[in-house]
């Protein structure tokens, strides 16, 4: 994991396992599927559901200040606490709060490398007990609003064309094809992209174990599509989470400077009116 | 406390779409999710006493689901 940008923002299942016991440190999964968790998670490991711990859950919105304060308080989690985050698909919606912790301005957080699966894979253990930790008081930094990008701010960057605005979704989602995976209830009114979107699915970033490819295979990926380090990139999906698996991987694997998660993605901007909206490949 | 043991995932189409399967036990249960392939997102998911209860089981959740 050396080759990365910011390194440190990685961990292995081995070094999980060595400090699953380390009061120090924190292990966190978060999961698509909120009863994963309830079904075996790492020894002592919290579980945040995304559904309803992570968001606002009366407006669209990411989780307040005041509530997150709240949840990681909940968690036993102190401000200087390494709080390692998992979660099942290559770590989707553990990028997606890593993503909110960063955004108030939690130090020491990481990823461990292939998330649920690779610890699945590799037979390690696991229990159904759920972690009681002891409510600790935190305290979180004025939000970092730098890495997450409103609609206002993607509507002046398509004006201004001079942003890379990468569209994470499926390729049947990008070119208008589907409004939603299949299963999925949020949709919205138009199927397309953003015009001018270079399409790279996020899953793209992984390798079949749910490990991040090496970082030659990352910036080759978004070179071929024109998403160079010198722009300002704004990654969107379909509700701003796989975007924020993208997000990471472009800020903190890559190093790109100015990366931004559009949160908002597509079930708003397919939504809009008089939005311009491009179909097709 | 015990260990992950007999992960396994596979593919396959459900209502003409593409699936993953996924099943492990854990002690004496079989636990078994059905995402769709693309992102990902859980569909159905059921835990039995065999893998082939609980695959059994959300795979049937999942094609009242698709």
């Amino acid at each position: 994991m050396a080759d990365y940008a910011h390194a440190d923002t990685l961990v292995s299942t081995d070094w999980v396992n060595e400090h699953k016991n380390d009061p120090n440190v924190a292990i966190v999964e978060v999961d698509v599927d909120t009863e994963a968790y309830d079904q075996g998670h790492i020894p002592g490991a919290i579980g945040w559901n995304w559904q309803t711990q992570l968001c606002d859950t009366v407006q669209r919105d990411i989780i307040s200040q005041a509530d997150l304060e709240k949840l990681l308080g909940n968690s036993g989690i102190g401000n200087d606490t390494t709080i390692i985050l998992y979660g099942d698909n290559n770590n989707w919606f553990a990028a997606w709060a890593f993503w909110q912790l960063k955004i108030y301005g939690h130090q020491d957080v990481r990823i461990m490398n292939g998330g649920r699966k690779k610890w699945l894979a590799e037979n390690r253990e696991l229990t159904t007990d759920a972690s009681s930790p002891a409510p600790t008081t935190y305290t979180c930094s004025a939000p970092d609003n730098t890495i997450r990008a409103m609609r206002r701010q993607v509507e002046d960057a398509l004006d201004a064309g001079n942003a890379a605005l990468v569209d994470v979704r499926s390729p049947d989602e990008f070119s208008g094809k589907l409004l939603s995976p299949p299963g999925l209830s949020e949709t919205c009114q138009r199927g397309g992209h953003i015009p001018g979107a270079a399409n790279i699915p996020w899953a793209m970033a992984c390798n079949e174990d749910g490990t991040f490819k090496p970082v030659d295979e990352l910036n080759k990926i978004y070179e071929d599509k024109g998403v160079t380090a010198d722009k300002d990139i704004i990654a969107y999906c379909r509700i701003g989470e796989r975007s924020s698996h993208s997000w990471f991987v472009l800020k903190y694997l890559l190093g790109f400077p100015n990366v931004s998660n559009y949160d908002g993605s597509w079930t708003e901007w397919g939504n809009l009116v008089g939005a311009p909206v491009q179909r097709g490949s | 406390m015990s260990n992950a043991q007999d992960y396994q995932v596979e593919e396959r189409r459900i209502n003409d779409v593409a699936v993953k399967i996924t099943s492990y036990r854990l002690g004496d249960a079989y636990y078994c999710q059905v995402a769709n392939a693309d992102p990902g997102s859980t569909i159905a998911r059921a835990e039995g006493a065999t893998r082939r209860q609980a695959m059994d089981a959300a795979i049937s959740k999942a094609v009242k689901q698709l």
